[in-house]
């Protein structure tokens, strides 16, 4: 692996160029947005500056403990929308579109509408049943 | 209203025909719905969570012989392609999963928490449909979908024995790798993507064919190196090969049985299919781009056969074991896959391509058996005994003749013994890299090394069972896990006296779509049985 890059490199210096611009550009994006805050940015600290959120509600405790197992699932079923409205986005601009010009694709899709709700409906109600919603 | 669709173009609505097919895989997603709903209305759903999988897996397995080649060629925009290979392999691929949902039952299904069930086998089938997605696309974002689709519930499935602190170790292990390599290949694939502005690999304007024309370039190789990286953690290929001991240990048996077979094969079956576009858009000759290919792949297999070997020496449980012979296994694949890129320039009456793909398909066909006997045995005498190590299968053969006569059967062909398809599989090997000759020399020596430090700790084993006794009790095992091994051990005989007209199959199924070889027209353009 090493030999054939070695051989690369050899034959075609300039070739390397991208990788290197790649490399610097990672690199300095990273390091220059540091740098540059620490320059730029105002040096004002004091009780109140150092604290978690500058403005709103007092911190309470540390981050770093255990939440409840129910807010990740709530999450996981918000997913289950959201992935839905991604596909919906597409998928309602061209339907009016079918189903002014032929009608056979305009039922097409929307029997491909209605499977693809009634597979995450599954997954909701498989949810459901296994009592996700029940917060007591 | 109709400004918008006009303004992105003509909408693509593929029409139905094209899932004509893919109906393994529309059987599989039926599957997985009809697993997440068995639960409302079984009190206890585990088991039949279970029979539902194995009835999607048998219809989806029809599906495959009914439809068969018939859909050969690109669908969805060149999303996917089904040709032969993609037709095996799925094959393979449900007949190894019935396989697994049988050793379930006889395995693990008793200790399996009621109400768990739903959720690993529509785990167990999503990866597989991943699986079965991963060898029918050549197209980079279906690529990553499919890879990922595999990925995402193999990890859990690693982890699913929740009150095991192994299970949980080999999980977080699995997924940080996995995690790794994946955004390692991803990064490369985008480079890819940046440098010839196409998604697609074969075909015209595809990146193999630009790729031909443009030469190599330092962008390239690194681009190459990412996807192996990717793809190799899937076959577990050497450096990336860390996971595979610890989550084949951690892990509950029938998944580290899952994943030895289904994962490797998924993985050199995309492999294959990248190199082959790549060779075939070179007319494999003899260009630096495929020399050097060549040479990576030979050896990445020649280390990875020889670390898997080495490494299994001191192991003293039977899953390590096996990891480190799953890892070997999948070594000696990488061997041929190397041939791949040399294409039929070398000899002019052999296609070496077809040749190698078609070595490659038989020895995951004899690979699947062995593993998913060795580790039904494994996973029946651990349930009898609740042991892994090798030290406590002593007076195996006294204790269980029949376990221990099938693990026997399996290991010798997983050596490469002659009553066994192990030995043709190999045999096979040796025959197709001495073909091509040159410095493939050196594989067939390190191939052959390899074998002779295997026969070792295989050996081993047997020997622990036949020879030192013990004073334990005798074992029935369950007799559908049984049946399972017993199963297993007679297909291996039976692919040894079937050899012929099994790797004639083999090399009926092994043409690529879209990639220009010899005999793909001769056969297919009939499409006729195999004879």
């Amino acid at each position: 692996m090493i030999s054939i890059l070695a051989q690369q490199a050899a034959q075609s210096p300039s070739a390397w160029l991208p990788v290197v611009l790649l490399i610097i550009i990672g690199i300095g994006f990273a390091a220059g947005n540091l740098i540059l805050s620490i320059l730029v940015g105002p040096h004002r600290t004091g009780s109140v500056k150092e604290t978690t959120y500058e403005s709103g509600m007092m911190p309470i405790g540390d981050a770093r403990r255990r939440f409840n197992v129910r807010f990740y699932i709530v999450a996981m079923i918000f997913l289950v929308f959201d992935v839905e409205i991604v596909f919906f986005y597409p998928w309602a601009t061209l339907f009016p579109h079918e189903l002014a010009t032929h009608t056979p694709l305009g039922l097409q899709l929307l029997i491909e509408a209605i499977v693809f709700v009634g597979l995450l409906l599954v997954a909701y109600f498989y949810a459901w049943g296994k009592g996700v919603f029940r917060w007591d | 209203m109709n400004t918008l669709p006009v303004a992105i173009g003509l909408p693509y609505v593929p029409d139905w025909g094209q899932l004509r097919a893919f109906a393994p895989e529309l059987w599989l997603i039926a599957a997985i719905v009809a697993v997440l709903l068995t639960p409302f209305f079984v009190k206890k759903p585990n088991a039949a969570c279970g029979w539902v999988a194995l009835v999607g897996l048998l219809a989806a397995l029809v599906s495959v012989f009914v439809v068969g080649v018939d859909g050969t060629g690109e669908h969805f925009r060149g999303l996917m392609v089904a040709d032969p290979v993609s037709v095996f392999w799925k094959g393979l691929l449900l007949m190894f999963v019935i396989g697994i949902v049988l050793m379930w039952f006889s395995t693990t299904a008793p200790t399996m928490h009621q109400g768990d069930g739903p959720e690993f086998f529509t785990l167990l089938l999503g990866a597989t449909l991943g699986m079965s997605l991963m060898a029918s696309t050549s197209n980079l974002l279906m690529l990553v979908i499919a890879v990922e689709l595999a990925s995402l519930p193999s990890y859990v499935l690693a982890g699913f024995r929740k009150t095991h602190l192994a299970g949980a170790e080999a999980s977080l292990k699995y997924i940080l790798f996995g995690a790794a390599t994946s955004s390692i290949m991803v990064y490369g694939l985008s480079m890819l993507y940046g440098l010839y502005g196409t998604l697609q690999i074969d075909g015209p304007g595809g990146l193999a064919q630009q790729i031909a024309t443009s030469g190599g370039s330092a962008l390239l190789w690194m681009a190459i190196f990412s996807l192996i990286v990717g793809l190799g953690f899937k076959i577990s290929a050497v450096p990336f090969h860390f996971w595979c001991p610890d989550v084949f240990e951690g892990a509950s048996i029938e998944v580290s049985a899952f994943l030895s077979v289904a994962s490797k094969g998924a993985g050199l079956v995309l492999l294959m299919r990248v190199m082959m576009s790549f060779a075939s858009a070179q007319a494999y000759e003899s260009t630096p781009l495929l020399n050097h290919l060549a040479v990576l792949l030979g050896v990445l297999g020649a280390i990875t056969a020889t670390v898997g070997n080495t490494a299994a020496f001191v192991q003293r449980n039977i899953k390590r074991l096996l990891a480190y012979s799953s890892i070997a296994h999948a070594g000696y694949m990488l061997c041929i896959v190397s041939l791949l890129v040399r294409g039929p320039a070398v000899k002019a009456d052999l296609d070496l391509a077809s040749t190698a793909a078609q070595v490659v398909l038989f020895y995951l066909a004899v690979y699947l058996f062995m593993n998913l006997g060795a580790f039904t045995v494994a996973g029946l005498i651990e349930r009898e005994t609740g042991t892994e190590r090798i030290a406590d299968y002593a007076g195996m053969g006294r204790r269980s003749p029949l376990m221990a006569f099938c693990l026997s059967a399996c290991l010798f062909s997983l050596v490469g013994l002659p009553p066994f398809a192990g030995f043709v599989a190999k045999v096979n090997v040796f025959w197709a890299l001495m073909q091509n000759g040159s410095w493939w020399w050196w594989l067939v020596g390190v191939i052959g090394v390899n074998t002779v430090l295997s026969l070792y700790y295989y050996v081993r084993v047997i020997k622990v069972m036949y020879l030192d006794d013990s004073s334990s009790a005798p074992i029935w095992p369950h007799p559908l896990g049984a049946g399972v091994a017993v199963v297993c051990a007679a297909i291996l005989v039976f692919m040894l006296i079937a050899f012929g007209p099994i790797n004639r199959l083999a090399g009926h199924y092994s043409h690529f779509y879209g990639v220009d070889q010899t005999t793909f027209t001769a056969e297919f353009s009939s499409s006729q049985p195999p004879p």
